[in-house]
């Protein structure tokens, strides 16, 4: 018999592998009807899931993940346990869903709690809000204008961190490689044209940041200096 | 009132004194006072003027039944009529044996009291059960106790015993025996034969001078001397209860307890100087049997140390020199299979580039596992040929080694570092660490530095200001790295503004001064 794995941790290392949640939504229409056994007064069929963002499968290392609806719901606890971790529902109203990750038992590692706003009506971006010359109401009339086909997206990005992981846990993370994010693609935005973007911004950011900090600082001395003269008169 | 300030003002009374006595006794008279005032309302006439004539401090006068609707002159009558008459009858002491006749009164009428009962005072008439005797009884048995002590001053000894219940203080302090003349001559005959000169003096000197004055212990010996021996010659009885009482009566010793008071009297009058002295030998005599017990745990222990310890094998095989040289390898194998890790003596590197030693150490350590890491390499040989295979050719030696051997930690670390290249670390999200983190899962979002709500909500205006929002639409590692030193900064800043702001008030503030000035 081989010799057992032992459990020990890896020190100094830290695997990370990213994930997307987040729900889609869809207003009932024709093309959209509502299922035969929810309420009649639910406006919105929409679903809530957990996924990797190039669509490898997340059993490898995730053994379930519980979703916990609003308590209105029937069995509002729900419990995924094989992939897609995703929960389809219709309702009226947004809520918050609590999110819990387990992972495989040998792996040794505690669950995750993540949050996410369910939402079903478009909010007026950034970019609407200026459109509308500053008006938030007249944004919201453009966005939902806009947004005939009632299709509602709140897709989130997300990196889980491993620090020191199990060697188990090591094995199963790096059976394949999963960190790899697309370049450039049309389907999820979540790519490395993306992280650039953002890392540009930060940067930018602290350009500016940095300017002030030194602007700051000769007035600080300057003001020491005054100061100092003062007390010596 | 005013009749009482009359009064003590005519027995001089100092009204300072009377308040001081009034406070002293205040607690009572306070109460008593109130209740006083509060039944004033209830007084006559008559009883008030005779209030305000005794003054403010009743005196406990008659204790009567409380009856406030009846008449004076009833109540009078009354007190006849529930009291018992007292009758003066006359009675004889047993005690006594005169047979004197006296009266007493008794309670009661006379008709009912027939009953004779015996004074009741009789019971205290007792008296100690000294031994009587004979003068024959003397002569058989008692004469030869003491030939000091004649029949008479015997008798009189014990009659004195018996009248004064064998109190020696009362005893000695009223003994005035004198002896007679036939007692006398019989130690004036001694006398002649010792000395002829002093005839010439009076007789009656010489006869008081014979016969030495009793001391107590004198007395209290001869006494229990004779009872004891009478006590004894009583045994045909059956003598069980006497006993006792003969064995206390032999156990006194006359010198003895001579020797006793003296020593009684000595201790009781002690100078202090004394006192002290005797407390100090006490706890210097205390201190030398501490320090001889000490003394003997000591020895013992050291008899314990020297003693050899006892082997439980055979040592003989040992004693040889082959012996020796096998028992310190043994040791030596012991030692090492317990895995210390062997501390070789590093020499200090000295000089420009001066690192303390323990740093030294780690660095060695490092070395020396690379050392190793780099023959385990080349043990492997063919299969780890570097990079040909490709990833899965390095996780397939990795997970071999991992099967084979428990390798330390670092080991797999250095191997990684080195088999990996930079893509392929980010591809697969391994990323290393210099320091120690803490072991567990997180989400990156849920780990951005935060701080105090006061700085926080400065530092996410000005984030918003710069366009920036506090959610990352992408949370990589390296984002957030970024992220994360932004948000110092922009801490750093506000903090450089409140420090700013502070010197600029202070600054004012001394202009001013000075300024006015």
């Amino acid at each position: 018999m081989a010799p057992s794995i032992s459990s020990k941790r890896i020190r100094n290392i830290s695997v990370s592998r990213p994930i997307i949640y987040g729900n889609i939504a869809e207003k009932v229409s024709e093309k959209n009807p509502l299922p035969a056994s929810s309420p009649s007064d639910h406006t919105h069929t929409w679903k809530v899931f957990l996924a990797d963002p190039l669509g490898n499968d997340l059993s490898q290392y995730i053994k379930k993940v519980v979703f916990k609806l609003h308590d209105t719901y029937v069995n509002s606890s729900r419990s995924i346990e094989s992939p897609p971790f995703e929960v389809h529902e219709t309702g009226w109203g947004e809520f918050e869903i609590v999110i819990k990750i387990y992972f495989q038992n040998d792996c040794g590692e505690k669950n995750i709690t993540l949050y996410h706003h369910l939402k079903l009506h478009p909010y007026p971006t950034h970019a609407d809000i200026q459109r509308a010359g500053g008006d938030e109401e007249a944004a919201l009339r453009i966005a939902a204008a806009e947004n005939v086909s009632g299709h509602v997206e709140s897709i989130q990005y997300d990196e889980l961190v491993f620090n020191e992981p199990t060697e188990r846990m090591f094995k199963l993370l790096t059976q394949k490689p999963g960190s790899l994010l697309p370049y450039k693609s049309d389907k999820t935005p979540f790519t490395k044209v993306a992280e650039r973007e953002e890392l540009d911004r930060i940067d930018k950011a602290m350009e500016e940041i940095n300017k002030l900090v030194e602007q700051r600082q000769i007035e600080f001395k300057k003001l020491e200096e005054e100061r100092k003269k003062i007390v010596q008169l | 009132m005013s009749m009482a300030s009359d009064i003590l003002d005519v027995l001089n009374v100092n009204k300072e004194t009377r308040n001081e006595h009034q406070q002293k006794k205040k607690k009572k008279h306070i109460i008593h006072f109130e209740e006083s005032a509060n039944k004033r309302k209830k007084i006559g006439a008559m009883n008030r003027e005779l209030a305000n004539l005794m003054g403010p401090n009743l005196a406990p006068i008659n204790i009567t039944h409380h009856q406030p609707n009846k008449k004076f002159k009833d109540r009078l009558t009354d007190l006849q009529t529930i009291q018992p008459s007292w009758t003066s009858t006359p009675f004889t002491n047993g005690s006594r044996s005169d047979g004197l006749q006296l009266k007493h009164w008794v309670k009661g009428k006379l008709d009912l009291l027939e009953s004779k009962k015996p004074y009741i005072y009789e019971k205290y008439n007792t008296s100690l059960d000294i031994p009587d005797f004979t003068e024959d009884d003397y002569k058989k048995l008692l004469k030869d106790i003491n030939p000091d002590w004649s029949y008479k001053e015997t008798k009189y000894l014990f009659d004195m015993a018996k009248r004064y219940d064998l109190r020696w203080a009362v005893i000695i302090d009223s003994y005035e025996y004198v002896p007679d003349e036939d007692e006398i001559t019989v130690k004036k005959e001694d006398q002649n034969k010792v000395d002829d000169k002093e005839k010439s003096k009076d007789d009656e000197k010489k006869e008081t001078k014979t016969y030495t004055p009793r001391t107590v212990e004198d007395l209290k010996d001869q006494l229990y001397k004779v009872s004891s021996k009478l006590l004894n010659s009583k045994k045909e009885d059956g003598v069980v209860k006497d006993v006792a009482l003969i064995k206390a009566l032999d156990s006194f010793d006359k010198n003895k307890e001579i020797e006793r008071k003296k020593y009684l009297n000595r201790l009781l009058h002690r100078a202090p100087t004394e006192i002290a002295e005797e407390e100090s030998l006490v706890i210097e005599a205390r201190k030398f049997e501490l320090a001889a017990k000490k003394m003997l745990m000591e020895r013992a222990q050291l008899l314990q140390l020297l003693d050899s310890p006892q082997s439980s094998a055979p040592i003989l095989q040992f004693l040889t020199s082959s012996g020796l040289t096998q028992l310190y390898n043994t040791l030596m194998t012991v030692d090492k299979s317990k895995k210390r890790k062997t501390e070789a003596p590093v020499a200090p590197q000295l000089g420009p580039n001066a690192i303390p030693y323990t740093q030294q150490l780690a660095k060695q350590q490092a070395v020396q596992q690379q050392a190793q890491a780099h023959k385990q390499q080349q043990q492997q040989g063919g299969s780890a040929a570097a990079g040909a295979n490709g990833h899965h050719g390095d996780k397939k030696s990795q997970k071999q080694q991992q099967h084979q051997q428990q390798k330390p930690q670092s080991e797999i670390l250095k191997l990684l570092q080195s088999r990996l290249t930079p893509e392929e670390m980010e591809v697969y999200g391994i990323k290393f660490h210099e320091d120690k983190v803490q072991a567990g899962v997180y989400l990156r979002s849920q780990k951005i530095v935060t701080f105090k709500p006061a700085v926080q909500s400065k530092v996410v205006e000005i984030l918003n200001e710069l366009g920036i929002s506090m959610r990352l639409t992408m949370p990589t590692g390296a984002v957030c790295g970024k992220f994360d030193k932004l948000m110092h900064r922009i801490a750093s800043l506000v903090d450089l503004k409140k420090q700013t702001d502070k010197i600029e008030a202070e600054v004012t503030l001394m202009k001013r001064q000075k300024g006015m000035l």
